[in-house]
């Protein structure tokens, strides 16, 4: 259908409806579910409509208030949460880059190296143990051998080195955990392979002309186009990473929220859950317009 | 047909095989498998106790080296160790208990007693010994004593020593039961609640992707967006939610996961069929004259996405695995009383501050071991049955 357009407006245009009625519809998905949540907080005669149509309120009118749980507003929280949030998602995807790129790039340019073997290996048989059991390892080693249990507490009042060190470890967990290292690195080396052997690059090298920044944008789309594919996994992985240390993100209060018996944070869990989904729009448009934009096979 | 067995598809199924044999044990012999012993035990093995003794963690927990006078620093081995080597903290009735305290240099230079001890702990042969009846199973708090020949210094060690009827080689939980037993007891829900997930996302998906791949009408579309708005939404959320409304009940969640996976079964399957659909062999079935449904099951479906369905089948019982495992350390899914790994992993992490690394460590191994048997017996299978490696 993109290819069809010739109107850059429309395109665009179209990408965003796209997107952002998949964003909605997830929201409302969301809104559906939550209503079934039993609350004994909740009269009885509140039907299930009523409390759909509450939901609906608070989360696309932005309609909300102090949290339940405490004297915040629920805004100050989100805001809080998400700061704490993304660190780890934007530290956890820049370690992987470091560490994906350059190693995919390299082992694509060379042909059965030791390097090339050990590192596919290592990388292979490390991913797919999930973030839960990397988490719950690497907390164990640093107890045994740290001294210490790497907790949110520690990175609040600690001095610069605790928390650099705090901070790492969930990260680590994230990097290492649910193939999200193989998948980058697998993707970037096999498009980098690709890539190598285009006549376009071929006739790059034959002037003499450095090939990397032409490697590097051809494999911005196919980056873009794996975090975007990645990144409900990343979220879902962040919320565990958040409750075992601790760190009051958004996924924390999310659980938070709804592990407790009896009367729950409702806009608290919209607001978060708004946020969540909000990121995985953001990725998915950025990612379509990228599609458009480096393409030029696509405005024919 | 030749079979060649690799590597990775025997160990697959070996790993699979201990598994499955776990669950029939934790089905049939439930109440028999958990036994109980001293609480906190560590394993019986010395190299795990090693892993946490090396290094003390706490003030009361200290267990290392102390004095019971304060050596005269102008005494020769003033500032030596002599108690230099850890002992083990597991003793199992009837077998002999053993403890080595210190080189041989250091044993002909000192001399050595049980300060306290259990009734029949003596000091022999360069040793500590002692082999507990059955009268002498629980705690024991010991205090061994050593004395230079040319000091006057007295030095010490305290610690606890844990004797039981049985050897816990995986050792015990706070409450005293086998971890060993709790990690049989936990297997029973890897199986059987991944299989309702793996019924529903492959199969469903094998049917939707197959009629979306084959056909292009309102209905393929449909999934289409479908799958688009349910890979949007983060999966744990949903899990969250399907766990809380259904009262925690894990096999409505797995339904929950079911579908949570069918999207990606879906793309899957559409993408294989809509590559063969315009093969020659299809064209050619159709010239014969075969039904559309006898081209797509038998001929697209049977004869060529049978590896891609193996290994999605395995992949979907490891993910099923990891979503029960992750609902019950975070308290969505199993509830205690009953036992999950995923509980006793939340339990060693509450308790990681006390030095009982083996609540995590076990769990861990086992997760790890029941991800690696599916996916390695996945892989293996689906190379096994795919017809252009054979």
């Amino acid at each position: 259908m993109i290819t069809m357009s010739k109107n850059k407006t429309n395109i665009l245009l179209y990408l965003l409806l796209k997107n952002a009625s998949v964003f909605f519809i997830s929201l409302f998905i969301i809104c559906l579910l939550l209503a079934l949540v039993p609350d004994t907080a909740i009269p009885g005669d509140v039907s299930y409509f009523e409390r759909v149509k509450d939901y609906l309120t608070i989360a696309y009118l932005f309609s909300y208030d102090y949290s339940v749980a405490g004297t915040f507003l629920i805004s100050e929280l989100i805001l809080h949460g998400s700061k704490l949030t993304f660190t780890l998602i934007f530290l956890s995807l820049l370690i992987v880059l470091t560490i994906a790129l350059p190693a995919g790039i390299l082992v694509a340019s060379e042909k059965n190296t030791n390097f090339q073997k050990l590192f596919t290996v290592t990388v292979s048989l490390l991913s797919p143990i999930p973030i839960l059991i990397w988490a719950s390892l690497l907390m164990l080693l640093v107890f045994v051998f740290g001294n210490m249990v790497p907790l949110y507490i520690d990175f609040e009042d600690g001095d610069l080195r605790t928390r650099m060190f705090v901070l790492l470890i969930p990260v680590a967990a994230i990097v290492l955990g649910d193939g999200i290292l193989l998948d980058f690195y697998n993707k970037i080396r096999d498009e980098t392979r690709k890539v190598m052997n285009e006549p376009w690059l071929i006739a790059v090298k034959a002037r003499g002309l450095p090939i990397y920044n032409h490697v590097l944008r051809a494999l911005l789309l196919p980056i873009f186009i794996t975090l975007s594919s990645k990144i409900t996994y990343l979220i879902s992985g962040i919320i565990i990473v958040e409750y075992i240390f601790a760190w009051q993100g958004l996924g924390f209060m999310i659980w938070r929220s709804l592990e407790t018996p009896g009367a729950k944070d409702y806009p608290l869990i919209l607001g978060s859950v708004k946020v969540l989904l909000f990121t995985v729009f953001l990725f998915s448009f950025i990612r379509d317009i990228l599609t458009y934009k480096l393409n030029p096979q696509l405005m024919k | 047909m030749i079979i060649h067995l690799n590597f990775r598809f025997v160990l697959g199924c070996i790993l699979l095989l201990i598994l499955i044999g776990m669950n029939v044990v934790a089905f049939f012999f439930s109440s028999d498998i958990i036994k109980n012993g001293t609480p906190a035990r560590p394993p019986s093995l010395y190299l795990f106790q090693k892993a946490l003794y090396h290094q003390p963690i706490e003030e009361e927990a200290v267990e290392d080296l102390f004095s019971f006078s304060v050596p005269d620093e102008a005494e020769p081995h003033a500032e030596d160790l002599i108690f230099n080597r850890n002992p083990k903290r597991t003793a199992t009735v009837g077998t002999e208990y053993r403890y080595v305290p210190t080189s041989q240099y250091l044993r002909n230079r000192a001399s050595f007693w049980v300060e306290e001890g259990p009734r029949g702990m003596k000091y022999e042969d360069g040793a500590f010994i002692w082999t507990p009846d059955s009268t002498q199973t629980g705690i024991f708090d010991i205090s061994l004593a050593a004395q230079m020949e040319d000091s006057e210094t007295i030095r010490g060690i305290r610690f606890k020593l844990f004797s039981d009827e049985i050897p816990f080689y995986f050792g015990t939980d706070e409450r005293g039961n086998s971890v060993l037993g709790l990690m049989i007891a936990g297997a029973k829900w890897s199986i059987l609640p991944g299989l309702i997930a793996v019924l529903i996302a492959v199969f469903g998906g094998l049917f939707l992707g197959a009629y979306a791949g084959y056909n292009k009408n309102f209905l393929s579309n449909f999934i289409d967006g479908t799958t688009l708005v349910l890979e949007s939404i983060p999966a744990l959320l949903l899990f969250f939610l399907a766990a809380v409304i259904f009262s925690f009940n894990i096999y409505i969640v797995m339904v929950a996961v079911g579908l949570v996976l069918l999207p990606v079964n879906i793309n899957i399957i559409r993408s294989t069929v809509k590559h063969f659909v315009d093969c020659q062999f299809v064209e050619s079935s159709k010239e014969i004259g075969f039904t559309d449904n006898q081209i797509l099951f038998r001929d697209i479906i049977w004869y060529n996405c049978k590896p891609i369905i193996i290994s999605q089948i395995a992949n979907c019982f490891a993910f099923a695995i990891m979503v029960e495992v992750t609902l019950s350390y975070l308290q969505f899914g199993i509830q205690v009383p009953e036992v999950s790994w995923g509980n006793i992993l939340l339990q060693g992490k509450s308790d990681i501050h006390k030095g009982e690394f083996w609540l995590v460590f076990f769990p861990c191994l086992m997760i790890i071991m029941s991800l690696l048997s599916f996916y390695l017996t996945g892989s293996g299978l689906s190379r096994l049955l795919d017809p252009r490696k054979n």
